[in-house]
């Protein structure tokens, strides 16, 4: 059974909107893309696509209330509103330096939260 | 407690008359249905222009309030330490048929006693004095004794005068009730209770029929009149030296293009009767109308269309009667009417102001002087204009936060923002019209977030609450994170 | 008031006043002082919670806080100082600053040389004459992002996005992820105004709808937005009255432009680009007046805050220079006039002499394309797109002639004809 899908490649401003034929979910042609980087991103996106994540938690006792977060790693697309559900809730207490681990293998996804300024404590 | 004297409606004409009558030993309560003084309509929205004159029919009471009031406002301006620009105005025509016109102005204007009226003809003199002007005017009327001001400062100032003098203002209060016995007023009922008092007021703008059916007088309906405006960037100050009119139709005098006080550039108004007493959204047809008309005047603003800040409506108080209704009754006793206040209702104000105090003083109530009655208004300082620097200094030392600008565009700083609060402000709107706070070039962009936070603070409220002018008006309504729950 | 001789003064701490007093100490001088009006260094950095920076200056993907930590610890390192919460009120055309702030009061500044680094503010929601009444709800997208992702605020339930360029999607995006409903992105032209990684992960991550060709026709609500009422627009880019429909909202965000906040620079009598809306500038990132440097979004939108780092470093070694008293007058003066298809070019002045890579924004999407730069140089490009500066830079020429450069942009195959 073939199937056919369309990515727009995100690696350089051309934007290729690359077709992709897939015969039992495995890809076996890629065309409408100009280089090799934008080919294996496609195949990537439809294979196993991920995302980058990026966040804000709460923080006690800084003179700002919210603190930025990211995930050391890209994780998988689909699992982004469970990332998001996961953290929601979280408050932590200031100080944070920069780098402070704040979730350790978020949802065993093999990446850690992480925050991304220094606050310190008021 | 029982007033003397219950003023309804918290504009320029509500303000004036309450300071007016806080000279007296009397006791007055006004009050306004919204958050705050001159939040309810055509106070915060007009043009600012004190008129000299010439456009009223001779022996109206417009014609006779305007040069009066006209020539009470310098000192008046003072007194409350409101901006007011002898800048004069010119009408402009562009054509034989319109320069007749002038001449007709003229002549009215001498009528009604307005000064130093003169027609200029020689085009040069007219490029001299105004050098944007369109090359295609033919003939322009000067009326030097034509000035601005800031009408929503000037009815914040009055407030605060009058506050300071004694008299009780009551926000948030909408009279929904005129109690009358014998033939006489006795007080009103409002969502926060009965308020008795032996005169009444109606200075309640574009719902002053309202008001005045509650009384039982039926003598006049009022129509809410829109006018439309553009706001500009500072840069185009100098644009215009004068106030800019086209020449006047029977519907209004036209659209204009003024500087303010502030040094903003502003057009405006068109004139179209709407149905809803509250609708004041500006429309396509009207701001392009806007724009068109002063186009006829400026044509170089049309190049300038990216330097547009903003743009507002407001309603005029369009009565029935044509005129001013400044008038008691035999019955009801004791309820007077200051309706239809409508332009040339800021030029006329004190002058209507003191013909209220007359009949006031018909409805037997004893007008003795206040010894203790200070007029003078002391306004919020602005460590950014030329403050002479000991007295700068004096105000850091009382409070720095003077020192801390907030309004990045406006130069606004956090102690007078405090200061705004401390004199009445709840709101964004009121933080706004009592320091210029988010009136500037960004639009409150910068510092919006921090105004939200300081009247939180100082109102001692979750930001959750904090509103642009009272009401559903919440800026930021939900907590972080609360729309993820459940 | 307090007066106060120092060699250098830098007027914002962002990105791009961070570079320049960062370059300034490391060329040796030792009295930097950034003036920043906010309450914490790092200018619009710390609020953009996203990643995408950082990846030509460091060869990282950082997010915005993480990319501008790192000029601020090396700020700290160099011991530059800094003074928070302070206005700067004027600058005069003799170079001394008058500011203030609650700690010092007013202060009389006379530096010997000064970078002006202040940014940009956002286009406010009002200049663009679409009618309605004046209700809350309504933002521009920095406020909203400083107001959810700063503050701690969540500004309504169902949002619409006006403006589809990278800070429009990244807003749409960040909503979604707090929990909203964005029902809408609006654009008025034909095609997205950002990149398309971030229409990809902005909104047909999130399905949200990007509505192209389209604008807003008027706003509903008094006290709180309601609603938005939109339209399909023609290609002349006017709403076409029958495709008219109302979209609920409780929340408009509005990202329709970002302008170089120059009000200092023209008080001080600076030569202002009226295309770039930012001081001119030459190869050294200086102005007109002599002493005065400008770099960052004060002197263009940049795209890439890497680029604002760049041309920050350029103007921390010429304010340097010019302390120390060696920063003679260029020789040459060559003007790069923006031609056909160009919005416009900085630096607008270069001497030639020595290589200098040029920002270009173009006016309209064209694919396969030649730049030309007088009659001197040419450079390919596959695509250009308003949204995305072009980079180039000129080799240095002891030969080039004086007099202006008109940079172009014609289609490869033919160099007259238009796209």
């Amino acid at each position: 059974m073939t199937q056919t899908r369309e990515v727009t490649c995100i690696i350089c401003p051309l934007g290729c909107k690359a077709k992709l034929i897939l015969d039992e979910g495995k890809v076996i042609s890629v065309t409408n893309i100009e280089c090799p980087r934008g080919e294996a991103y496609a195949i990537t996106e439809i294979n196993a696509p991920v995302r980058d994540f990026f966040t804000t938690v709460k923080v006690a006792g800084a003179r700002v209330p919210m603190l930025p977060v990211r995930a050391t790693g890209p994780i998988p697309k689909d699992k982004m509103m469970a990332c998001i559900r996961e953290v929601s809730e979280i408050v932590v207490q200031a100080p944070i330096p920069l780098g402070t681990v704040i979730v350790k293998n978020l949802l065993n996804l093999g990446v850690d939260l992480v925050s991304t300024r220094s606050l310190d404590a008021m | 407690m029982k007033s003397d004297v219950l003023i309804v409606g918290g504009g320029l004409m509500g303000t004036i008359i309450a300071r007016e009558l806080s000279r007296y030993r009397l006791r007055i309560t006004l009050v306004e249905k919204t958050a705050d003084i001159a939040f309810g309509g055509a106070t915060k929205a007009n043009t600012g222009i004190i008129h000299a004159g010439y456009d009223d029919q001779p022996g109206t009471l417009k014609a006779r309030f305007c040069v009066q009031g006209n020539r009470l406002w310098p000192a008046l301006a003072r007194d409350l330490g409101v901006p007011f620009q002898r800048t004069g105005s010119l009408v402009v025509a562009f054509n034989e048929e319109e320069a007749h016109t002038l001449r007709s102005l003229q002549a009215r204007g001498e009528t009604n006693g307005v000064p130093s009226l003169e027609i200029i003809e020689h085009r040069p003199k007219l490029r001299s004095m105004e050098p944007h002007l369109s090359n295609t005017a033919v003939a322009a009327l000067h009326a030097p004794t034509a000035a601005i001001t800031s009408p929503y400062e000037v009815a914040v100032a009055l407030a605060e005068n009058a506050r300071q003098n004694g008299v009780r203002i009551l926000l948030n209060t909408e009279v929904k009730k005129i109690i009358l016995k014998e033939g006489s007023v006795r007080g009103v009922h409002t969502h926060n209770g009965l308020l008795e008092a032996d005169v009444l007021i109606n200075a309640a703008g574009v719902s002053a029929d309202v008001i005045s059916a509650l009384a039982g007088v039926d003598t006049f309906s009022i129509t809410p009149v829109k006018g439309e405006y553009f706001v500009f960037d500072k840069r185009l100050r100098a644009v215009v030296q004068h106030v800019l009119f086209p020449v006047p139709t029977p519907m209004s005098k036209g659209i204009v293009v003024t500087h303010t006080t502030s040094g903003n550039l502003l057009i405006g108004p068109n004139a179209h009767s709407v149905d809803d007493k509250t609708d004041l959204a500006t429309t396509t047809p009207g701001l392009d109308e806007v724009f068109e008309g002063a186009l006829k005047l400026v044509p170089q603003l049309s190049t300038k269309r990216s330097l547009i800040i903003t743009h507002f409506a407001g309603l005029r108080a369009e009565s029935s009667v044509g005129d001013f209704t400044v008038e008691s009754y035999d019955e009801p006793h004791g309820f007077i009417n200051v309706a239809g206040i409508k332009s040339p209702g800021l030029t006329a104000a004190p002058s209507i102001a003191e013909q209220v105090i007359h009949l006031v003083q018909e409805q037997g109530l004893e007008l003795t002087p206040k010894a203790t009655f200070d007029p003078n208004h002391r306004p919020i300082p602005r460590p950014v204009d030329d403050i002479a620097h000991t007295r700068l200094t004096r105000l850091l030392a009382d409070d720095s936060r003077y020192g801390h600008m907030v309004c990045r565009c406006e130069h606004v700083s956090e102690g007078e923002i405090v200061e705004a609060i401390r004199r009445g402000a709840t709101t964004l709107d009121g933080i706004k019209f009592r320091t210029r706070a988010g009136m500037g070039r960004c639009q409150g962009g910068f510092c919006t977030p921090h105004l939200l936070h300081i009247l939180a603070r100082e109102l001692d409220i979750p930001v959750e609450d904090v509103t642009k002018r009272g009401g559903a008006s919440k800026i930021a309504p939900y907590q972080a994170k609360s729309l993820l729950r459940g | 008031m307090r007066q106060r001789d120092v060699e250098l003064a830098i007027v914002g701490g962002g990105a791009a006043g961070l570079a320049a007093a960062i370059a300034a100490r490391r060329a040796g001088v030792s009295d930097v002082l950034i003036l920043e009006r906010g309450q914490d260094l790092g200018g619009i950095l710390p609020q953009c919670i996203h990643t995408g920076f950082g990846l030509h200056y460091f060869g990282e993907n950082l997010t915005g806080p993480e990319y501008v930590s790192r000029f601020i610890k090396q700020a700290n390192a160099l011991r530059v100082e800094h003074k928070l919460e302070t206005m700067v009120l004027k600058i005069a055309p003799n170079r001394t600053i008058r500011a203030i702030n609650r700690v010092d009061g007013p202060m009389c500044l006379r530096p010997k040389a000064i970078v002006l680094a202040m940014g940009c503010r956002e286009r406010p929601w009002g200049t663009l004459g679409i009618p309605g009444a004046r209700p809350a709800g309504i933002f521009t997208a920095g406020t909203a992002q400083w107001l959810m992702d700063i503050g701690g605020h969540m500004l309504g339930k169902r949002i619409v996005i006006l403006g589809s360029g990278d800070v429009g999607l990244i807003m749409a995006r960040r909503f979604a992820m707090e929990g909203a409903n964005v029902e809408a992105v609006i654009e008025v032209m034909p095609y997205p105004g950002g990149l398309s990684r971030n229409v990809v992960q902005c909104v047909d991550d999130f399905n949200i709808p990007l509505l192209l060709s389209h604008t807003i026709t008027r706003i509903h609500g008094s006290d709180r937005l309601e609603g938005v009422r939109i339209a399909q627009v023609d290609t002349r880019r006017k709403p076409m009255p029958e495709t008219e429909r109302s979209l609920k909202c409780d929340t408009l965000v509005v990202s329709v432009g970002l302008i170089p906040e120059n009000e200092l620079s023209r008080d001080a009598g600076l030569l202002v680009d009226e295309q770039t809306g930012g001081p001119v500038v030459d190869e050294n990132m200086a102005t007109s007046l002599r002493g005065v440097f400008a770099c960052g979004n004060v002197v263009h939108i940049n795209d890439l805050v890497d680029h604002v780092t760049w041309s920050g470093e350029i103007a921390g070694k010429s304010a340097a220079r010019y302390a120390f008293g060696s920063f003679p007058p260029p020789r040459r003066r060559i003007r790069l006039r923006p031609g056909r298809n160009v919005r416009y070019v900085v630096p607008q002045i270069i001497s030639g002499v020595k290589p200098v890579t040029c920002y270009l924004r173009v006016k309209r999407p064209m694919r396969r394309v030649v730049i030309h730069v007088g009659d001197t140089y040419t450079f390919f490009r596959r695509i250009v797109r308003p949204p995305e500066i072009e980079v180039f830079t000129l080799p240095g020429d002891e030969q080039i002639k004086d007099g202006p450069m008109v940079v172009s942009i014609t289609m490869r195959d033919n160099r007259d004809a238009d796209a």
